[in-house]
């Protein structure tokens, strides 16, 4: 795995530094506009958990594009996919009445391919307080892990390829 | 050197397993995300004057996109099989605010609102809201109070004003010659079956949207039951009469010369006899799961 691995680590341990100093600041303003923190805003925190997720599965894939490309070609891409992840559960919800067999079992197939970062999303659970099910955390946690080893060990195959000297 | 040959190995070995996981996971999660669905319906902004406000001039591209909504959030309870449509009413409050001459959205919107669960939000008077509204916006579509009637026909069984609102129809440029008709019908007779099957299957014809039709041609086909239902408890009652029993099947009556054939349904299955001798469909007939649905709605609705 190699270099792309290391690199994912370091730069996913950035954005954990970043990313908790911006829910820091967060808490700090809840407090500052409520003046006490309650139990329901807990789900904050995983709501923040899920969005360094997020990113550690962009690092991911922007890592596995710029072992091949130019680094614009590598934003566009990155950016392209993060899009179509966003709209994944739109690509299930095609009318599949209208579609022939073969375009709906591919569109399935496309939306279980295509990294679903909308699991992510419990934005609306946590500016209400709602609590997110401990499952859920667990399950995206490992749907994280699985599809970034998957884009790494591909990163890496490229990776090893190319001629560096 | 080592590793740069097991990687590709590795990458054969990680990508099909690694998809069969991300595969099995993520059905765990849209199973997890689903429970909490009915959770995440949300609309953050209900004032149609403030979205108009922050549009600035692209108000009307903005009312498509609320409009867009409106039909996923129908669409998508409708698809769950999910009664609760709270939201419907804020979300076509926006997009008529927002756009007061986007018609598609009053005729269909009052189909959304106006029928019971499982067809609707059971909101008739939202949906007599929504047509004034969309009336006093476009007071030449003579179209809008074809729905006014049929709202005030179907679900709030005030025939007088489903006259009204026929009469008034008529009299706009365009306007089909049966709105005439059906207003004095209406007036005259209030709800009849020959009326309710004229309007569904006007809904039938005039509408492009696949689900509304689809709707309608439900309703056509259980109307027909209905009044099929109605002819046989007749004749049982005939035949009853005649033979002092009331009769076991439908063969009965072809028997005893009351029908020719045995009778069936909209959809080809025959028509049989509850153990009350009341005639009814076929347990096979996929018209009894509608109807049974229907039904179950009505009872559990205040």
């Amino acid at each position: 795995m190699g270099i792309p691995a290391r690199k994912f680590g370091g730069l996913v341990l950035t954005l954990a530094v970043n990313t908790a100093a911006m829910a820091l600041g967060l808490l700090l303003a809840m407090l500052c506009v409520k003046h006490s923190l309650e139990r329901s805003d807990t789900v904050m925190l995983v709501a923040v958990y899920f969005i360094l997720l997020k990113l550690a599965l962009i690092v991911a894939l922007a890592l596995l594009f710029s072992c091949f490309t130019t680094p614009l070609l590598a934003i566009l891409f990155t950016v392209g996919l993060y899009i179509a992840g966003l709209y994944v559960q739109e690509l299930r919800n095609l009318p599949i009445e209208v579609m022939s067999p073969g375009m709906s079992a591919f569109t399935k197939w496309l939306s279980y391919l295509l990294p679903n970062f909308e699991n992510f999303n419990v934005m609306a659970m946590a500016a209400h307080g709602r609590a997110v099910p401990g499952a859920l955390i667990l399950q995206n946690t490992l749907y994280t892990m699985v599809y970034c080893a998957i884009v790494l060990t591909a990163a890496a195959a490229v990776f090893s390829r190319r001629n560096l000297k | 050197m080592k590793s740069e040959r097991t990687i590709p190995w590795l990458l054969l070995l990680v990508v099909p397993l690694g998809f069969e996981g991300i595969w099995r996971l993520q059905h765990r999660i849209d199973a997890q995300r689903a429970s909490i669905g009915e959770e995440r319906d949300e609309v953050l902004l209900r004032s149609g004057k403030l979205v108009k406000a922050m549009s600035l001039e692209y108000a009307p591209l903005l009312a498509d996109i609320y409009w867009t909504r409106v039909v996923q959030y129908y669409g998508n309870k409708h698809l769950r099989g999910q009664a609760n449509l709270e939201l419907l009413w804020p979300l076509l409050d926006i997009t008529t605010t927002l756009d007061p001459n986007l018609v598609i959205a009053y005729r269909f919107g009052a189909m959304f609102l106006s029928p019971a669960a499982p067809g609707g939000a059971g909101r008739p008077d939202l949906a007599v809201q929504l047509i004034q509204r969309g009336i006093q916006a476009n007071p030449e579509y003579w179209r809008l109070y074809e729905d006014l009637g049929f709202v005030y026909y179907f679900d709030l069984k005030d025939y007088q004003k489903a006259s009204a609102a026929f009469l008034e129809g008529s009299r706009k440029p365009n306007a089909l010659v049966w709105m005439k008709i059906m207003a004095a019908k209406v007036a005259a007779e209030g709800e009849s079956l020959e009326t309710s099957l004229f309007l569904w299957k006007d809904i039938y014809d005039s509408t492009a949207d696949p689900s509304v039709k689809k709707n309608a041609l439900m309703h056509l086909q259980l109307l027909t039951v209905k009044e099929d239902c109605k002819r046989l408890d007749a004749l049982a009652d005939e035949f009853a009469k005649r033979f002092g029993k009331p009769p076991i099947r439908m063969n009965d009556l072809a028997q005893a010369g009351l029908i020719r054939g045995i009778p069936r349904d909209p959809l080809g299955f025959p028509y049989v006899f509850s153990e009350g001798g009341k005639a009814e469909l076929n347990l096979d007939s996929p018209l009894l799961e509608k109807e049974l649905m229907f039904d179950r709605f009505k009872k559990t609705l205040p």
